[in-house]
């Protein structure tokens, strides 16, 4: 497999919470990008965005989202926060089930306040175990689609597929009661997506599942990112949201800290210095030879004396500097990224409390 | 200048016996429920009557002081069997109140979230804990049924003397037995609309109409088919007529105070088994 | 009571219903006293909150035995129980109770004197950071909250064996973090067993030492977790910046054959006598910088696959 030039970073440094961040490059990955042209069909037109303009919502005196701002591209989008930020907000502004107190929302051009033709591209699997207890797997999801207008063959075949796609045809003919945890979290996605919506808005959606089901969930996600469509998700598992995202969604709140490929947003955080973790025999060695470099501010020793905790400014002279080390007879046994992740963004922007 | 270090420690201590963790759920019910306006109330209502009966047999035994009425009249106002089962009967009435009140939070607060895993990952098997819940209720209704009647009977006794003991204590125990049964009844049938039903005010009502329906139904019984056995399903009648028998009053007409005690016994079965369903620590859904 | 194992099982059945889940499982796991925990994991409908349900005593098993912490499950758990600490995947709490009368009530249920319940109510409130709220009812509690609450009344009596079943559930990353943290506390500080059952399997790799998985009712791995990670078996994993295309070519140079994943990473396998030096003079004259490089052990999540068969071997077993 040929590996590709890595695409370089865009090194203009732009102020965090940019409102007007254009996204039409959307992520770095090449093959994204290759598939979206395709989808857009001719001329190139590319599925237009889900798009908040100064978006605000209260409940009385308690907040939803304040002047919330987005323009999400198509492909995998997380939403990361801690509990009570706005995510569900967000998630039912966009489904139209409450209706913003200012602003607009624009989704993939249609407007929330239009569900008749907004519900029939979006699909939204709740956080909350909705499915009636009484009904089967499979009557709850054709009764989803006839109430869409489907014939019911039409709907039953589509119930059934949606239910084979999420690996629930063995029980789809046992009562919701009966279902385990992990098959209820199942059923919930199967009803959002038989209808085949372009738009799929899940809240934490991986929430209960077994790690099986967890990746083919996830290998689900990624063929529908690849095909234009938008899968917005709220996730609190950021290793995962590390993983399987394209565009990450930072709010607390109410408000957004941050939103873009975790890369660039990594990239904007200019006040935190970059975090590598070095393993290495000699450790007070490589830490003075490195205290020599003008871009290092920090270097800690970890407590076996056999690693550094190294804060740079800059990456790329780092990775020079590194390896000239190594290569004056240091020897270094391991170098890792220490903050490229949701994690550590999270911990930047968002914080312990 | 010293730095302590103190986190949170585990517990190295001695465990307490069986009888103090039994009555550790009724503690902490006793504590809530008197703290409630409306039970103190009720509780303290509950004490006037026996309050009047308490001068009621202070006059009859001091017959000075009824000189000025007919000799007709003083034999009627005797201290008998007849004079405890209306003590009685008042008494249970309010009985059936504070039930009503008190038992809705009984159970209900532990099915709505989910709690009573927590209680049987401890030592406490279900039967404690059914039989705790039991005590809480019987525990409060003692208090102004059979604890009332035995000191008005203690009064009796130390102003009539030695004698009379002898010729009524079966009075005494009778009442004391009675009440049991009565009180038996009203907490299963609180615990069990506790246990079914979610809200308190509908669970309270719920005990309470469980009575009332129940007589409604005998005395429909009675009348459409012309019969007497009707009453057998109404508890209150039935303990009634029991109370009756062990009073040494005349029984009202209708089914004997021994097919009444059977009837009753079948309804404390039939209580039981219902509450038992309720009190899993895990559901079983196949 | 020296080695007497945290769980024994021999033979074990369980049946809910007509239905049979654990088809005659036998096993021992962790030693009791010595602060370790074990993690248990598989599929949903593998069996695993039957089996912590039996080993809580309230499912009978239809054959076989199971035993935990020495004491038979079916029949010996009265006084067993004081010593175990419960904390449920659902919600579990009492909603018209404040924090410190809901841990209390369950400490002196689970046979601590009221004057010690109460200073153990309050200093396990504090420890699981729910200082501030303990005096307000737990239905204002949001779900974080809730979740510290249960594991506050599940350790309050001080057990010796925990049992937390799926505990991060639903909690947002920095409560997440926190309990972990506090898993480890337990097992290190307070010498604490502690048996986790959870899909995590991240989780699981951060605080257990020994791991089981299920499938279908039977134990399919065992692992040791801590072994593992002291194991020789690994392989590189390395991502460059630059042109890499002539890697796949002179990895053979210094001895070493590797697999690109694409965007300049590379998977390495170094045989025994090439050292990490090599790597990096290569890198060097390929003219590329160095962004990461470390030495991977197979996770828990490639255990794991293999164990469920949808690998055939895990990462760090493909020999050089």
């Amino acid at each position: 497999m040929a590996s590709e030039p890595r695409d370089r970073p865009s090194s203009a440094p732009e102020a965090l919470r940019t409102v007007h961040r254009s996204f039409s490059e959307g992520g770095s990955e090449p093959a994204e990008r290759r598939a979206r042209e395709r989808v857009g069909g001719s001329g190139g037109a590319k599925p237009p965005g889900v798009i908040f303009e100064e978006v605000s919502k209260f409940y009385g005196e308690v907040l939803g989202v304040n002047r919330v701002t987005l323009n999400i591209p198509p492909g995998i989008t997380s939403l990361v926060g801690p509990n009570g930020s706005g995510k569900t907000t967000l998630m039912n502004l966009m489904t139209g089930l409450i209706h913003p107190d200012h602003g607009r929302i624009l989704m993939r051009g249609i407007s929330p306040r239009d569900p008749e033709t907004l519900m029939r591209i979006t699909g939204y699997a709740t956080q909350y175990d909705t499915a009636p207890r009484w009904a089967t797997g499979f009557t709850f999801i054709t009764t989803g689609l006839l109430l869409f207008g489907y014939p019911r063959a039409e709907a039953e075949a589509k119930a059934w597929k949606a239910l084979e796609r999420l690996s629930l045809t063995e029980a789809a003919n046992r009562k919701v009661a009966g279902y385990s945890k992990g098959m209820r979290q199942r059923v919930r996605l199967a009803q959002a997506i038989a209808h085949d919506p372009d738009v799929l808005v899940l809240d934490e959606p991986l929430n209960g599942l077994d790690p099986l089901v967890r990746a083919e969930t996830i290998a689900l996600f990624r063929t529908w990112a690849s095909e234009g469509k938008h899968v917005i998700l709220s996730s609190h598992v950021l290793q995962e949201v590390d993983l399987i995202s394209d565009q990450v969604v930072l709010i607390a709140n109410g408000m957004i800290i941050a939103e873009g490929t975790i890369r660039t947003v990594r990239e904007e955080i200019q006040e935190h210095p970059s975090q590598y973790l070095v393993r290495c025999r000699d450790a007070s060695g490589v830490a003075s030879r490195l205290f020599s470099e003008d871009h290092i501010t920090e270097i800690r020793l970890s407590e076996d004396r056999l690693g550094l905790l190294v804060m740079t400014r800059d990456r790329e002279q780092f990775a020079q500097a590194l390896g000239r080390i190594a290569l004056n007879g240091h020897r270094i046994d391991a170098v890792v990224p220490a903050d490229e992740n949701v994690d550590a963004l999270y911990e930047y922007l968002i914080g312990g409390e | 200048m010293a730095v302590y270090k103190r986190g949170y420690r585990r517990y190295a201590g001695p465990l307490t016996g069986r009888w103090t963790r039994f009555l550790v759920l009724p503690r902490y019910a006793w504590r809530r429920l008197y703290q409630q306006r409306l039970v103190l109330l009720l509780t303290m209502l509950a004490f006037l009557w026996p309050l009047l009966c308490a001068g009621f047999i202070y006059l009859t035994n001091h017959a000075e002081l009824l000189q000025g009425l007919d000799r007709e009249f003083r034999e009627f106002i005797q201290v008998d069997g007849r004079f405890f089962s209306i003590f009685m009967y008042v008494q249970a009435g309010f009985a059936v109140f504070i039930a009503a009140l008190a038992g809705p939070g009984l159970i209900a607060p532990d099915l709505a979230n989910n709690a009573l895993p927590l209680y049987f990952s401890r030592p406490l098997t279900r039967w404690n804990y059914a039989l705790a819940r039991l005590t809480v209720l019987v525990g409060m209704l003692s208090v102004v049924t059979w604890i009332p009647g035995l000191i008005l009977f203690g009064l009796q006794v130390g102003l009539a003397g030695g004698s009379w003991f002898r010729a009524n204590w079966t009075l005494g125990a009778g009442m004391v037995v009675g009440f049991f049964v009565w009180l038996l009844i009203l907490s299963l049938v609180a615990m069990a609309s506790s246990a079914y039903v979610k809200w308190r005010v509908v669970a309270g009502a719920v005990s309470l109409a469980f009575f009332f329906i129940l007589s409604g139904v005998a005395a429909m019984i009675d009348n459409v088919l012309r019969v007497t056995w009707g009453h057998i399903i109404d508890p209150a009648w039935a303990v009634n007529q029991v109370w009756r028998a062990l009073l040494g009053v005349t029984p009202t007409e209708g089914p004997s105070a021994g097919a009444s005690a059977w009837a009753l016994a079948a309804l404390v079965l039939l209580l039981v088994l219902v509450i038992e369903r309720k009190l899993r620590p895990v559901e079983i859904v196949t | 009571m020296n080695n007497v194992p945290v769980v024994e099982l021999e033979n074990l059945k369980v049946k809910l219903g007509r239905r049979e889940i654990l088809h005659g499982i036998t096993c021992r796991l962790g030693v009791s006293g010595t602060g370790k925990a074990v993690g248990l994991l598989g599929p949903n409908g593998a069996g695993k909150s039957t089996l912590i349900l039996t080993l809580l005593g309230f499912l009978r098993p239809s054959a076989g035995r199971a035993r935990i912490l020495g004491f038979d499950c079916a029949h010996s758990m009265g006084d067993a129980r004081s010593r175990i600490g419960y904390m449920p995947e659902n919600d579990a709490f009492i909603g018209d109770m404040t924090a410190v009368a809901f841990v209390r009530q369950m400490a002196e249920l689970s046979g601590l004197p009221p004057e010690a319940a109460l200073e153990k109510a309050h200093q396990v409130l504090f420890h699981v950071g729910l200082g501030e709220a303990r005096y307000r009812e737990l239905r204002t509690y949001s779900l974080g909250m809730k979740q510290m609450a249960k594991l506050a009344q599940a350790i309050v009596h001080g057990p010796e064996l925990v049992v937390l079943d799926e505990p991060t559930n639903g909690l947002d990353p920095a409560a997440r973090r926190r309990m972990l943290k506090l898993i480890a506390e337990m097992k290190n500080e307070q010498g604490i067993n502690v048996l986790v059952c959870s899909h995590l399997l991240r989780d699981i790799e951060q605080v257990c030492d020994e791991a089981v998985i299920m499938k279908d009712g039977n134990i399919v791995h065992h692992c040791d977790l801590e072994e593992e990670r002291r194991s020789n078996r690994s392989f590189v994993e390395l991502e460059v910046t630059g042109d890499d295309r002539h890697m796949r070519a002179a990895l053979p140079e210094i001895g070493a054959e590797g697999v690109s994943e694409g965007f300049g990473r590379w998977r390495i396998v170094l045989p025994p006598g090439v050292e990490v030096d090599a790597l990096w003079g290569l890198v060097d004259r390929q003219k590329l910088l160095v962004r990461k490089l470390t030495h991977r052990r197979d996770t828990l999540e490639e255990i794991f696959l293999k164990a469920m068969g949808h690998i055939a071997h895990t990462p760090g077993e493909v020999s050089p």
